[in-house]
């Protein structure tokens, strides 16, 4: 377009307006190009073919006139002279032809008057003597100077040889007239028909051209027309290429545009929008760089979401990969997943209630839930977030931000279990307090009930001397006395082992070969079978004598509670202790069960507070003690019971290491 | 004292025996039982005049052997007996447990009791 020339430019800078005014009056001029021409063409042929008739037709009727004139004055003259000769040679009397004669003299008078109008209308002309028209003329005054040469002849008595001979003559000249004529009236006929095709000719081509200046009208008319559509419609085309590529943010594409037209116009116009769009997009852009900056900067996530079913979101800010891992455009109008996918499953409810209870309630919800990173650890995070409603009360969006509180939750685990670390100590220290203050009391009270069942036993050893052999059957009695002075002074010496502070006297002992022989040594209660399953082969420091408390504490309490009157198990199996040793990373795992009664929960909750007892005679130190050794040794113990099923202690003890300093039983021996 | 009908649950044999010897030297008819459950077993053969028992005993504790008794013998006489201050012992007496001994008690507030039932 821009190569185009002077006359194509300035057409193109035309208005639409003047465009098309323009194509029209190219239309219009080749209309009259055509149509012209094509008139003028046919009014000369029709002139011609006018003319032609004009004077060809009169004339071809005159010399008509003429041959039929000739012919009756040639039949007039025939009879006359026939008729005058006849009468010659019979009477030699002329006079009695009068009629005859008359009829001759009419006929020549005819003739003489049409040959006269005949030569008349050429008079005006120039007539060359070669034209037949003077040849017949001259003809004509030839055949009509015969009749009246003839009635003179006959008046004057001529024979009928000379009236035959003048009448012969008169034929010759009349045959003569004659020819001329209907050579004239040939050539006449011959010019009308040559000019009757000649017309037709003519009319051929003039419809051939005007045919053909028709189409050619239509083709230059379309040509016109297409090349000022096309003109017209190219800057709008090349306009709207301009406003897509806009759209697309080049801006400098609707500076090329150059058109003069209304669509410059309209050009300017838009180029000045553009311009003014690209001033505020430039305003815009930078505060939303101060936006995003901001945003980006603060350690939360911020998100404007829709109020639909999938929450689509609006906005998320960049801090969300942090949180998730994923990107902010991952989330954005839920293109790749939705915010909720992040959630731990085990909190959707929770979310889900809070959100619409503050949506319901038009209030700001707080909530704590998890979310589950890309790489597949969990975070917590607490999100504030809020429903944001329309005038008309309609909520519009959901607005609010997310921050990752999963270092203070750590931090709140961490502080809570040291609260309750420290609250366990506490429990522990005001325990061991109770119970230093027990052993106090418990002390002083064994040793002042000693001296009084010293006493008492002393005195029944006298009872019993003095009603020795006397038949008095008390000695029943006095051995239950007996008996129970014992069970008092084993009381004493559970208190007062219970309440004694001791220092361990530790030696590296290999535990499966001590336990073996320990429980060869031990003497279980009838009727209660004892297994062994002893595999740790772990070597713990160990205080022999007080561990062996623990040992036999575990195995009396197991065998009485399956030896105790009114209990049976109901399969019918063998009272058993398993006793079980095996290693389990540093610690070796001490395991006593049995198959009897077992312990209701209420009660095993209970059993290791000291003065806790379900049988009959015993203070309830037992297992205390056993805790309390087994504590000293830096090992724990665990209790599980079902009841009818049995009951498992299970003492953890601290491996020794290899490197441990202890001394074992030979140093001890020779330390000795 | 007439031949009166006494039962003592215990699980302590000594005391058990040693309050049975006395009973019967006072000319009851004594039977024992070591828990709740055998005082049960016994009340179901037979009729006691009165019943001593123990509360804090295995297998079947004082208490709920009183309710299983008092299940199959809606008048049976019962006196808990016990060594400590125990709540759960009230619950028998607030249903009609006759009275409670508190160990270690003197026979004769026992004889005295048995001589009442009979």
């Amino acid at each position: 377009m821009k190569a185009d020339g002077g006359p194509m430019r300035f057409f193109n800078n035309m208005r639409i307006r003047d465009k098309i005014f323009v194509g029209y009056l190219m239309a219009m001029l080749a209309v009259v190009g055509v149509a012209i021409p094509s008139w003028r063409y046919l009014a000369a042929t029709d002139q011609r073919f006018e003319q032609a008739l004009g004077r060809d037709v009169p004339q071809l009727l005159a010399l008509e006139h003429l041959r039929d004139k000739a012919a009756t004055l040639i039949h007039a003259v025939d009879v006359f002279a026939g008729r005058m000769a006849a009468n010659q040679l019979r009477t030699g009397d002329s006079n009695s032809l009068a009629a005859e004669r008359t009829a001759m003299q009419d006929a020549e008078r005819d003739l003489a008057g049409f040959l006269a109008a005949f030569a008349g209308d050429l008079r005006s002309a120039h007539i060359s003597a070669t034209d037949p028209r003077s040849q017949i003329l001259a003809a004509g005054d030839a055949v009509l100077s015969i009749p009246k040469g003839l009635s003179a002849r006959a008046d004057s008595g001529a024979t009928a040889n000379e009236l035959l001979e003048i009448a012969e003559g008169f034929d010759t000249s009349a045959i003569q007239f004659c020819s001329l004529i209907d050579g004239a009236i040939a050539n006449e006929e011959r010019a009308l028909a040559t000019m009757h095709e000649e017309t037709r000719d003519a009319q051929a081509q003039a419809t051939w051209l005007i045919g053909s200046g028709i189409l050619c009208l239509i083709l230059v008319m379309l040509a016109c027309g297409y090349t000022i559509a096309n003109r017209i419609a190219q800057p709008i085309v090349r306009l709207r290429a301009a406003m897509t590529r806009v759209g697309e943010g080049d801006f400098a594409a609707i500076e090329e545009l150059s058109t003069r037209d209304e669509v410059g116009a309209l050009v300017d116009a838009i180029r000045a929008m553009v311009n003014k769009l690209q001033e505020a997009g430039k305003e815009l852009g930078e505060s939303e760089v101060k936006f995003r900056t901001l945003v980006g900067n603060i350690p939360g996530v911020f998100y404007r979401c829709a109020n639909d079913t999938a929450y689509t979101m609006e906005f998320i800010s960049p801090a969300v990969q942090a949180l998730s891992g994923y990107p902010a455009s991952d989330f954005i109008g839920n293109k790749v997943r939705t915010y909720a996918s992040v959630i731990h499953a085990d909190d959707m409810d929770l979310v889900n209630k809070a959100v619409e209870d503050g949506l319901n309630q038009r209030q700001a919800y707080v909530i704590e839930y998890r979310v589950v990173h890309r790489d597949g650890s969990t975070r917590w995070a607490r999100e504030y977030g809020q429903g944001i409603f329309g005038e008309a009360g309609e909520l519009l969006h959901l607005d609010g931000a997310v921050f990752d509180v999963t270092e203070r939750r750590r931090m709140e685990g961490e502080l809570r279990q040291a609260l309750d670390q420290a609250k366990e100590a506490m429990d522990k220290l005001s325990r061991q307090d109770r119970l230093a203050a027990l052993g106090q009391v418990a002390g002083t009270v064994s040793h002042e009930l000693r001296n009084p069942l010293a006493a008492i036993r002393n005195s029944m050893a006298l009872i019993r001397q003095l009603t020795a052999d006397k038949g008095l059957g008390v000695e029943r009695a006095m051995d239950r006395v007996e008996r129970n002075i014992a069970r008092c002074n084993g009381i004493i010496s559970d208190l007062l082992e219970f309440t004694r502070k001791r220092d361990l006297n530790r030696m590296s002992t290999a535990i499966d070969g001590w336990l073996a022989e320990m429980l060869d040594e031990h003497t279980m209660v009838e009727g209660v079978a004892v297994v062994r399953e002893l595999s740790s082969s772990g070597v713990v420091a160990l205080d022999r004598d007080r561990f062996r408390q623990v040992m036999v504490n575990l195995l009396d309490n197991a065998a009485q509670a399956m030896t105790i009157s009114g209990w049976s198990p109901t399969d019918g199996r063998r009272p058993t202790i398993a006793v079980k040793t095996e290693a389990a990373g540093p610690h070796v795992r001490l395991s006593v069960a049995d198959n009897g009664p077992g312990i209701s929960t209420e009660n095993l909750a209970k059993i290791f507070e000291p003065l806790f007892t379900t049988k009959a005679s015993g203070v309830g130190l037992g297992l205390p003690t056993v805790r309390t050794i087994v504590e000293q040794h830096g090992g724990t113990i665990d209790v599980e019971s079902a009841v009818d099923a049995g009951t498992t202690f299970v003492v953890w003890l601290p491996r020794q290491s290899a490197d441990a300093a202890l001394p074992d039983d030979k140093d001890k021996e020779q330390a000795a | 004292m007439s031949r009166a009908n006494v039962m003592i649950v215990d699980d302590d044999q000594d005391l058990a025996e040693s309050l049975a010897e006395l009973l019967e030297m006072s000319g009851c008819k004594v039977t024992t039982a070591a828990n709740g459950r055998e005082a049960v077993l016994s009340h179901g053969k037979r009729d006691f005049d009165i019943t001593f028992m123990d509360v804090r005993m295995p297998i079947m504790n004082g208490v709920d052997s009183f309710f299983e008794i008092r299940k199959l013998k809606p008048d049976a006489k019962i006196v808990m007996m016990t060594g400590f201050k125990e709540a759960i012992v009230a619950k028998a007496l607030e249903a009609g447990a006759v009275g409670l001994l508190n160990k270690p008690f003197d026979i004769a507030a026992m004889l005295a009791i048995v001589a009442k039932a009979a």
